[in-house]
């Protein structure tokens, strides 16, 4: 009996261990790449098994090994690999602390070899890959080398269409405006079902800071994305924009929408994750905040049934005199796709990339499959009914089918044209109004456009550096410390700074701020060293545009 | 002369020898040859390059934290949480163990025993939501707050940074005690029970047996953790609390040498830096492990270690 039982174990364990392996066996008649896609969007995990994932994997006729790590791991997975020098064939979304590693291959040759259609995409834009150091090309990022349409525009003032809707569809400007509107949106409609509203969104923790503080001061000024830096056009002189007198006017108009209860003190240690769950439940009335990362909650406020809580889009102005370059582009790059130095098959790795940036890739990773989530209709490509539609409710969707969601890999992602005369990216113009859902139409129609991009004039003038927040400081440089201890200074004096109770304080606080970035922190290193990188930048482009 | 004894005695004991071989081995390959990685402290590390090919930069990266005044923040932070973790942990934990070592109903001390560890378990992520929802300025805390009128209005604990310290120390005392008493617990029942038998007697009653039974039967226990403890003195919240539980509005409070560590040396890859302060943290620990043995020789014969 013991002897039958023990057999019958050992049996199994063999055919257990048989089983996976033999299913092994047949799966590794294809290569096998690993690849590691760093992101911000929490949900692009699921992309794993996206369908748009398998069709490029049986047209390649290789397999992806899928690593995503997204939010703040990051920058921690980041350290952990260059420590351990264990890295994935294929690694997306690298920056130059990789290359400073050692852990990229150059790609010029490979891109010869094995990549004429990244050539062909990028043009004479490549050249703005190169790293400045050495001149190699070592990642590949997502190419914004034609012109484009904004559908929809990456930073900009959200407000909810209920607001605009009660207050009979307003004029929204200036600042004072949006004061103005929140105050009389809440004397009709003081709470949400008995819960009080968020009248101004802000999460301020980690990242968020810059997208809700740091960057809404930018636009409000008229400055395109530099990030922590402003920088005098004529010198080219660069100064921490915290320290700015933007910035201060910018924290005094927070300072007045917490003095009137506008701004809740929570705001300051609110995380991504319960930010995202606090607009998805349709409390925060309005916002300035890149529209493209409120997209999912969105998608969440229409499938819970509260379609009138989504945002209209706005550009924003801290007074009439200042004009809107919120979303004017500028080209630079600061990171993309890279084959590691561990690579086993570079030029299969360099395949994979060529196939995601030809037109086919293009095509496949922003529409997805013919017939089966979009059709070709008067030789124009239109989403089927019910991708569009799914697309509006359901915030998983994009990466699950990985459609639309790839926007940091080396594909053009965005409303401008392929090759083929269409459209590159679903959202664009034409289909945008189409697509829209009845609240929208309804806005769109009270404000007499189209789309939301309808509203943001993105002809202003480019810097010609491109965007201060791709320029790369030496990893580990007394500069580089001086920024860091700079954004822990700012991450704690601002809410002290917004929560001032009168004018002198709020001038006294904003004063010992400053002192402490310059005195503390050395900022002024950094101020430096960005300077010195713009002036580098401009003579590898050779003094483009 | 002294070397022949020497060799002797190991041929002697050469079954002993062969014994700990193994064991100096691992000790040698595992304790003591990856302190060569602290050279890197000393260098300007650059993987690319490795250690001995990284530029020389002497002691640039101590000079770095020992004269910037945030670090002295940040170590007063560690001081300070870490000592009240001890001083609260221990007398919770001493407190709990007696309580339950004074309870008569079996079922009773283990369900309690049970329940009071759990939270050990609890990974931090999970009890740091819990004390951010709880402590929230909606949450449940202000509200039980509000509707007994204590306080008129609601304030968010979390964001502010002076009551950051009991916060966090509440949550830790709440997460170890039923843990750190288990060892209470045990000192507690090899006590022999003759003494309590002779003390009831004599007509001691149950707070004399205590005071005078059990609390100095396992003073030699308490004095141990203590010493064990105080040596840990410089990691003893750990990362998790301090990581977790703090925000941009706390980090001047909340802020300790591991964040500092995390933030000013792994985040930014610069791994020397990280690898400088752990010396400087291995090296202040080790004087403080001794320091405590030599002061605990004054409670306890022959000091613990």
């Amino acid at each position: 009996m013991k002897r039958g039982l023990s057999l019958l174990l050992a049996l199994m364990l063999v055919i257990g261990l048989a089983l996976p392996l033999a299913g092994a066996i047949a799966e590794d008649a294809r290569p096998t790449l690993t690849v590691f896609d760093f992101t911000e969007e929490l949900d692009q995990y699921l992309i794993n098994n996206a369908t748009t994932i398998k069709q490029m994997e049986d047209d390649l006729g290789v397999n992806l090994e899928i690593e995503v790590v997204s939010g703040m791991s990051t920058e921690e997975k980041t350290s952990t690999m260059i420590a351990s020098g264990d890295y994935a064939d294929i690694m997306f979304r690298v920056d130059e602390r990789m290359i400073e590693a050692g852990a990229l291959l150059p790609l010029d040759d490979l891109l010869e070899s094995d990549g004429q259609d990244v050539l062909a995409a990028w043009g004479d834009s490549i050249n703005k890959l190169r790293y400045p150091d050495d001149g190699n090309i070592y990642w590949i990022g997502s190419p914004r080398n034609r012109p484009e349409e904004i559908t929809d525009p990456g930073a900009c003032l959200m407000v909810q269409y209920e607001v605009l809707d009660k207050l009979g569809y307003p004029t929204i400007k200036t600042l004072d405006d949006v004061y103005q509107m929140l105050n009389d949106y809440l004397a009709i409609q003081p709470d949400l079902n008995g819960t009080p509203f968020i009248p101004w969104g802000i999460w301020a923790d980690s990242w968020g800071y810059n997208h809700t503080v740091n960057n809404p001061a930018l636009w409000v000024n008229g400055f395109t994305d530099d990030s922590n830096a402003y920088v005098d056009q004529q010198t080219y002189d660069v100064t921490y924009f915290t320290a700015t007198d933007y910035f201060k006017n910018y924290v005094s108009f927070l300072n007045k929408l917490y003095l009137n209860n506008l701004l809740s003190e929570n705001a300051f240690i609110t995380k991504y994750d319960e930010f995202n769950s606090q607009v998805a439940s349709g409390r925060v009335l309005a916002m300035i905040y890149n529209a493209s990362l409120a997209s999912d909650s969105e998608a969440a406020l229409r499938a819970a049934g509260m379609p009138e809580r989504c945002y209209a889009r706005f550009p924003i102005l801290a007074d009439e005199s200042v004009v809107d370059r919120s979303n004017v582009y500028c080209e630079s790059y600061d990171n993309g796709v890279g084959i590691s130095t561990s690579c086993s098959d570079p030029a299969l790795a360099m395949k994979v990339i060529n196939y995601i940036a030809s037109l086919k890739g293009n095509i496949l990773f922003n529409w997805g499959i013919e017939g089966v989530h979009y059709d070709v209709i008067d030789g124009k490509r239109v989403w089927k009914e019910e991708v569009a539609q799914k697309f509006a409710t359901d915030p998983n969707y994009r990466y699950q089918e990985g459609i639309d969601c790839l926007g940091w890999w080396p594909l053009y992602y965005g409303s401008m044209k392929l090759d083929d005369g269409d459209y590159a990216c679903p959202q664009n113009k034409q289909a945008f109004y189409g697509n829209a859902d009845d609240w929208t139409k309804k806005v769109l129609d009270a404000y007499g456009i189209t789309c939301w991009g309808d509203n943001f004039d993105t002809s202003g003038t480019p810097t010609p550096y491109g965007y201060g927040w791709t320029l790369v400081i030496q990893a580990g440089s007394d500069a580089e410390l001086a920024l860091t201890k700079a954004d822990t200074v700012r991450h704690t004096e601002v809410p002290t700074v917004v929560m001032s109770q009168t004018q002198e304080e709020f001038d006294a606080n904003f004063a010992s701020m400053v002192d402490k970035l310059y005195n503390e922190c050395k900022i002024n290193l950094w101020e430096d060293a960005m300077k010195q990188a713009i002036l580098d930048r401009m003579e590898i482009w050779g003094g483009q545009k | 002369m002294v070397k022949r004894t020497l060799a002797q005695k190991l041929w002697n004991q050469r079954i002993l020898v062969a014994m700990a071989l193994p064991f100096m081995v691992w000790m040698l390959v595992f304790n003591f040859a990856p302190l060569m990685g602290w050279s890197m402290a000393f260098v300007n590390y650059k993987p690319r390059y490795g250690i001995f090919s990284s530029e020389w930069v002497g002691l640039k990266y101590f000079a770095e934290f020992i004269t910037d005044n945030r670090f002295y923040e940040v170590l007063r932070n560690t001081f300070a949480m870490s000592g009240l973790n001890i001083f609260f942990g221990t007398f919770s934990a001493i407190g709990l163990a007696v309580l339950l070592s004074e309870v008569r109903s079996t079922a009773f001390k283990r369900t309690i025993q049970t329940v009071s560890y759990l939270p050990h378990f609890i990974s931090w992520v999970v009890v740091s939501n819990i004390f951010y929802t709880f402590l929230s300025s909606e949450g449940l805390f202000n509200d039980v707050l509000l509707r007994l009128g204590i306080t008129s209005e609601t304030v968010s604990y979390m964001s502010k940074e002076t009551s950051f310290w009991g916060i966090v120390t509440f949550s830790q005392v709440w997460k170890e005690m039923g843990w750190n008493a288990i060892l209470y617990l045990a000192a507690i029942t090899a006590i022999d029970p003759q003494l309590y038998e002779a003390a009831t007697l004599d007509g001691v009653t149950r707070f004399g047996k205590i005071r005078y039974i059990t609390i100095p039967c396992i003073m030699p226990t308490i004095m141990m953790l203590l010493v064990l403890n105080i040596g840990n003195l410089l990691n003893a919240t750990g990362f998790d609390p301090s990581y977790l539980m703090g925000n941009d509005m706390t980090v001047n409070y909340s802020e300790n040498l591991a964040v500092y560590a995390y933030t000013y040396g792994m985040q930014m890859s610069r791994y020397s830096m990280s690898t400088a302060l752990s010396i400087f943290n291995s090296m202040f620990s080790l004087l403080l492990v001794w320091s405590a043995n030599k002061l605990s020789t004054r409670f306890i014969e022959g000091g613990i270690l």
